[in-house]
């Protein structure tokens, strides 16, 4: 349930001190460093033993500031060396302790923060999470190829200042992060500059040997005197290490990494270092004119953020060689604490969805009753909702399999589908579209595989749902009552009605329950029906001529499959000759007039959601779902050629006019 | 509950209190059986909710050591000592050795032992004023760490169930869910990882997963309330009592139930659920008496190899009393209970006919 405050504890780990917050949603209620002794560390041999050390020391202090642990509505912590992942928010997992322990990609104290986090949140069975550590990778494939076949490039970055200041610098725009291309340059002891393309990080200079040098390390460097140095038996390897992380930069010109020393030197008059941090500024340019490639040109914003982008002088430099590629925006310091919180925040309140680091190789089968766009939609639907979780449909780290396959309308080909499903040993049936759904449901009734159905008929009315399949059984489907329908499109325009029109399709369950309930209506409301059925004859002519002769007043399009796959120029003779009230959207659009309709976009999305819960052992509370959402929609140009415009106007003012 | 009305149910003899505020100590000691020899009592610090809740348990640990002492036939019998309090707070050597004091006056009827709550430190604060105490570390002259004995003594019942229920006499890739990874449950993980078993584990505590996991990377960890849900050959109880309880009972995936917990049912009427769902519950006082096996030796003069020896002993029990409960269609647990009740009838006849 949705609460108003959230209390969130963060913990961010470094080499000899804990950094700990505690936030009431978005404001900072307590901050503060907790100072491990050295002495104390020392005595650890591995970072990861100390674990209870360092915990022991954050409840303590928690406690004596009067924090109630028991109170905190979710615990998160930065992330460590991990393997890559995609950026956003992860549910702290078995898993991803195991590869914080080993050190997947290195050993830091940052990978301490997840389980310190896990184990605070076991005891208070809350939530933990990570969001968007150093190891996020969604470097594009070309980005990935260095040069030589056996190096691979690889993202290192301040994945969680650089995210962070991006969804903040789209929030303050009033627009949305994954909708943006922003370029994002952290400027701190280390400089990254990242490419987010619509959200996702494509391309990135590694932290570590990438990019522009920064004040502590030396970025890129001219490969073949790097060479000889390495070589050159004067370094050992730690010692070259250090100069490209530690004693590069700023560090290796002036022995300083304090960015306003250097600036006060150059406010001195002082020349020599006038000209390296300019170089410096010169290098980021240069690295977000790369990133602007990457995107090619089209370039939202760029925006400036971290420690030393509170220097005005490096700022302007920057913004003098990249101004015309984009908006220049500056965002300076950095808070990782506050990243974390607004990242659970963004979990706690349904914003977001944590995503799974724990995946494992799952098998849909997808089955569809026929070939229409409506079903390729939630097919599109599924698969994006499943990547957007972290499965991947392809590459090296594919996880997702779904199998797809189309009944063709056929009885004998739906049994072998499922039969094939079977052998195939799915995790999850996926039925789209209630023909598919509740044959699929007789077939399923034995079976432990678990079923999902998306529809736009109830799938109690159909059946779909009964007590015997609830534990396994979850269909994401709306139903549109017909009188609801009508009232809200054919009654509210043209209460006097006398005469309507139906033309549906004997044989499907959903157009029978239909027509149905539509002839309930009319003998209450006392109009008179008349009604053509394709099941005898498909000629739209003959149905044109029909109604004309029976002078209706209104047609109805009902909800099934022979009508959705009809093409919109044979419609057209109907729906341009009599006013036309549909029950998909998709046949309004086609030149049907108006509908009172629910998103099929949002009932595909809980569906997929529902078998993403599934597959990762959780039950789902309901078993049926009716959209919130529901909108008015009318065919403008329809509604002109029948000459409807202003009545349509005046009787339904909140109309959403398509 | 009237308290004669659960010493009547337990079957206990004598309930003794002991209180002493300047160490802020609150105990009592049950006393269930003495036929067979001075009462063993594991000393257990707990802060229970209320006083019905500690009388309990005190009388129900000193029914379950008589009957497995009973059934190992040992010459000893069943007590326990409660201490009631949160052990983080009310721990003190004062405290251990007022209730040292305390356990000398009775001048032996009682032995005490430890068991949750307590360490060999605490048991070696007692020890300072009373000789009456088992189990103590080997460098202060006791036997050692009990908790080593008691997982072995499981480990046992747990290869008897297995062999007269899978009929296989080995353990390796056996699937087994331990609940609680205190000190018997960490020793069970070790001996049961050393076997090659898949062992899957939970506590309340997470730095003992931790420690664990740390010790063992290939063991699974879930949270505390998955523990029932895991697919597993065997759930081993090895935290607190009472926890299958009706709403978590349908989700064991389980055929065995066998660990050191000795009450693991909420309530009686959830064996029937078991029974139906073809689970086999081993209770824990058949199992668990590793430890009545090794101090009660200490009492007889203590060898390391003959107590090794006399932990097989809880297979060849356990398997007696699964073959019994099959062939007469009785719980496991009943045909245990008589068993170890017509032990302690027989040695009373014998002490009787020595008396007249």
């Amino acid at each position: 349930m949705k609460k108003e405050k959230y209390l969130i504890l963060t913990i961010n780990p470094g080499s000899t001190s804990t950094k700990i917050g505690v936030y009431e949603n978005e404001e900072e209620v307590f901050k503060t460093t907790v100072k491990h002794s050295n002495k104390m560390l020392d005595k650890y041999q591995k970072i990861w033993d100390q674990y209870s050390f360092r915990k022991d020391e954050i409840v303590e202090v928690l406690k004596k500031e009067s924090i109630n642990l028991g109170e905190m509505d979710a615990i998160v912590a930065r992330g460590g060396l991990i393997r890559p992942i995609a950026s956003g928010v992860y549910d702290i997992d078995e898993k991803m302790i195991e590869d914080a322990r080993v050190g997947f990609q290195g050993q830091h104290a940052s990978n301490l923060g997840c389980v310190i986090a896990y184990g605070i949140a076991w005891e208070y069975a809350v939530p933990s999470f990570i969001v968007d550590p150093p190891a996020v990778d969604e470097l594009e494939p070309f980005a990935r190829v260095s040069g030589i076949s056996i190096i691979e490039r690889n993202s290192l970055f301040h994945a969680l200042n650089i995210f962070s200041t991006a969804r903040i610098f789209a929030a303050d725009q009033k627009k949305k992060f994954d909708e943006m291309n922003i370029i994002v340059a952290h400027l701190g002891g280390g400089i990254t500059v990242a490419g987010l393309k619509k959200g996702r990080a494509i391309n990135v200079n590694n932290g570590l040997g990438e990019g522009p040098f920064s004040p502590e390390r030396s970025g890129g460097l001219p490969l073949m005197q790097f060479i000889d140095l390495c070589f050159s038996g004067e370094y050992t390897q730690n010692q070259v290490k250090k100069i490209v992380a530690g004693k590069g930069g700023l560090v290796s010109y002036f022995g300083t990494n304090n960015a306003n020393d250097v600036e006060n030197m150059i406010k001195a008059g002082n020349k020599d270092f006038e000209k390296v941090y300019a170089a410096m500024g010169y290098q980021i340019a240069e690295e977000i004119g790369a990133r602007a490639t990457n995107l090619k040109g089209k370039v939202d914003a760029i925006v400036l953020t971290g420690g030393i982008a509170y220097s005005d002088m490096l700022n302007d430099w920057i913004k003098e060689r990249v101004g015309f590629i984009a908006p220049v925006y500056v965002y300076p310091g950095e808070n990782e604490l506050k990243a974390l919180a607004l990242g659970g925040l963004r979990v706690l309140r349904g914003d977001e969805r944590s995503k799974s680091y724990s995946i494992s190789h799952k098998k849909i089968g997808v089955l569809c009753w026929t070939e229409i766009d409506l079903y390729e939609k939630a097919v599109s639907v599924i698969e994006e909702t499943f990547c957007e979780s972290g499965y991947n449909l392809t590459g090296p780290d594919k996880n997702l399999e779904i199998l797809y396959d189309n009944c063709q309308q056929s009885e004998d080909k739906l049994r072998e589908n499922i039969e094939s499903f079977n052998q195939k040993k799915i995790d999850l049936l996926f039925a789209i579209g209630t023909p598919a759904s509740v044959r699929a449901k007789h077939y399923m009734q034995n079976s432990s595989i678990p079923f999902v159905s998306v529809g736009i008929y109830s799938p109690l009315i159909l059946g779909v749902i009964d007590k015997k399949m609830e534990d396994k059984l979850y269909a994401s489907c709306y139903s549109v009552k017909m009188m609801e329908q009508l009232e809200n499109t054919i009654l509210n325009v043209d209460p006097e009605i006398k005469r309507i029109g139906v033309l549906y399709r004997t044989g499907e369950i959903q157009a029978d329950i239909q027509m149905d309930e539509i002839k309930k209506i009319c003998q209450k409301k006392e109009i008179n029906l008349s009604t053509f059925d394709l099941a005898e004859n498909t000629d739209l002519n003959d149905a044109y001529e029909y109604f004309k002769k029976e002078k209706i007043e209104w047609l109805i399009l009902t909800a099934d499959t022979s009508i959705a796959n009809t093409k919109p120029e044979q419609l057209q003779k109907l729906t341009y000759s009599f006013p036309t009230m549909c029950v998909l959207e998709k046949t309004i659009l086609d030149g049907g007039l108006i509908g009172f309709v629910h998103p099929w976009e949002d009932v595909c999305k809980k569906g997929a959601f529902d078998a993403l819960q599934i597959l990762e052992g959780n039950r789902i509370k309901d078993q049926t779902f009716k959209p919130e959402k529901k909108k008015l929609v009318i065919n403008l140009k329809t509604a002109k050629k029948l000459k409807m415009y202003t009545s349509l106007q005046k009787q339904v003012p909140y109309a959403e006019f398509l | 509950m009237n308290l004669f009305d659960i010493m009547k149910k337990t079957a206990s003899k004598e309930v003794l209190f002991f209180n002493e505020p300047s160490v802020s100590l609150k105990c009592i000691i049950a006393i269930n059986n003495t036929t067979l020899g001075p009462a063993v009592c594991s000393c257990k610090i707990f802060d229970y909710g209320s006083f019905d809740e500690a009388i309990n348990d005190a009388l129900n640990i000193a029914a379950f050591n008589t009957y497995g002492a009973a059934l190992m036939r040992r010459d000893v019998g069943g007590g326990s000592i409660i201490m009631w309090g949160d052990p983080d707070v009310v721990k003190s050597e004062m405290y251990f050795r007022t209730l040292g004091a305390f356990i000398n006056k009775l001048n032996g009827k009682i032995y005490v032992t430890g068991e949750s709550g307590t360490s060999s430190l605490d048991l070696f604060d007692i020890k300072r004023e009373s000789q009456y105490v088992l189990g103590l570390p080997e460098i202060y002259g006791g036997s050692g760490n009990t908790s080593v004995s008691t997982a072995k003594g499981v480990l046992q019942g747990i290869k008897a169930a297995v062999k007269e229920l899978f009929d296989k006499s080995d353990i390796k890739g056996l699937k087994v869910a331990i609940q609680g990874v205190g000190k018997v449950g960490s020793q069970l993980v070790k001996v049961l990882v050393s076997r090659g078993a898949d062992v899957t584990i939970t506590d309340l505590k997470y730095d003992k997963v931790k420690d664990m996991q740390d010790k063992y990377p290939g063991i699974t960890c879930v949270k505390p309330a998955d523990i029932f849900k895991v697919d597993c050959d065997v759930f081993s109880p090895c935290a607190f009592n009472n926890s299958i309880t009706s709403e978590n009972i349908n989700d064991l995936q389980c055929k065995i139930i066998a660990g050191a917990t000795n009450c693991v049912l909420e309530s009686c009427d959830l064996y029937e659920v078991l029974r139906e769902k073809g689970i086999w519950l081993i209770p824990g006082f058949i199992i668990n008496s590793g430890e009545i096996i090794q101090v009660s030796n200490e009492l007889m003069g203590y060898s390391l190899e003959k107590t090794e020896t006399e932990l097989k002993t809880i297979y060849t029990k356990t398997l007696e009393i699964i073959q019994e409960s099959r062939k007469k269609k009785e719980s496991v647990s009943n045909i245990a209970l008589d068993i170890a009740n017509n032990y302690i009838q027989d040695i009373s006849k014998i002490k009787m006919i020595i008396q007249r």
